[in-house]
């Protein structure tokens, strides 16, 4: 395991308290896995903790395993940023409602922590190296 | 400003459209007899980060097209100007995409703001390809 890049280490616990959130209550009596208010948005943030977390594990814990460099032009560090974008930005949106409970406050600080996950591994990519900036 | 490319004119009209259909209903509810309409700004601070993305993706494709001389930081992080356009719309769809599933169906704004931030993922990915930000033509 790399310790000197923290990044995967944060994208799996970010991850796994994002999915954690997810199932437990976000209003009154309801989780947010409910599409009654939500709609589909907890399930989705369920997907993303889950992929987020098994990314880091893999690049914590099996380095060795290929994972795709690009998916449609984008790097993969560059997806899991907006993953991570998504679910921080719209459950920390979400808890100024009134009611707010601590499945969705878990769940906005696991998207904090992905989110510095994703930047961190930004940052420690080598440079000229698959995950790089693409110039033009 | 002899020729506005796609892209810049698409995410322009996302981000407006966007920041209008902050301002329509999102949801409605039956409540004796009434319909109580609730638009992205009374869902937190969901209207007022609607109103972020909105204007920023205006902003950059305004630059873009009709003010090219301004400079604006060409890459942040990992992402191009028009990359970091596109994940911000990115989230913008995804969030209103996902509200299109709750309770008592969705409203105009709902429908809007998918349309609108699939607009803005769009110009900014075309604007992106065209090398806009990047390259000075």
């Amino acid at each position: 395991m790399d310790t000197s890049n923290p990044g995967p280490l944060l994208l799996l616990g970010g991850g796994v308290v994002i999915a954690l959130g997810t199932i437990l209550d976000w209003g009154p009596g309801v989780s947010g896995l409910n599409v009654d208010f939500n709609g589909l948005f907890g399930i989705v943030a369920l997907l993303i903790g889950v992929a987020l977390a098994a990314i880091g594990g893999i690049r914590a814990f099996a380095p060795d395993t290929k994972l795709p460099d690009e998916i449609a032009g984008y790097s993969l560090d560059q997806i899991l940023f907006v993953d991570a974008l998504i679910v921080f930005l719209w459950t920390f949106a979400l808890i100024s409602e009134s009611g707010s409970k601590i499945g969705l406050h878990l769940t906005w600080i696991g998207g904090a922590v992905a989110l510095a996950g994703t930047v961190l591994s930004m940052r420690n990519a080598p440079a000229g190296g698959p995950e790089a900036p693409t110039t033009f | 400003m002899d020729s506005i490319r796609p892209g810049t004119i698409a995410t322009l009209a996302g981000g407006v459209v966007l920041l209008i259909a902050s301002f329509l209903d999102w949801q409605s509810f039956g409540a004796g007899g009434f319909s109580i309409g609730l638009n992205a700004w009374d869902r937190g601070l969901t209207g007022f980060f609607l109103l972020v993305i909105a204007g920023i993706a205006i902003g950059v494709a305004a630059v873009d097209g009709f003010a090219p001389q301004v400079n604006l930081p060409e890459n942040i992080l990992d992402f191009s100007r028009n990359q970091l356009v596109g994940a911000l719309g990115a989230a913008a769809f995804v969030f209103s995409f996902c509200m299109l599933f709750a309770l008592e169906g969705f409203q105009i704004g709902t429908i809007l703001a998918v349309l609108a931030s699939a607009a803005i993922v769009v110009g900014a990915r075309m604007e992106d390809q065209a090398g806009a930000g990047t390259t000075t033509i």
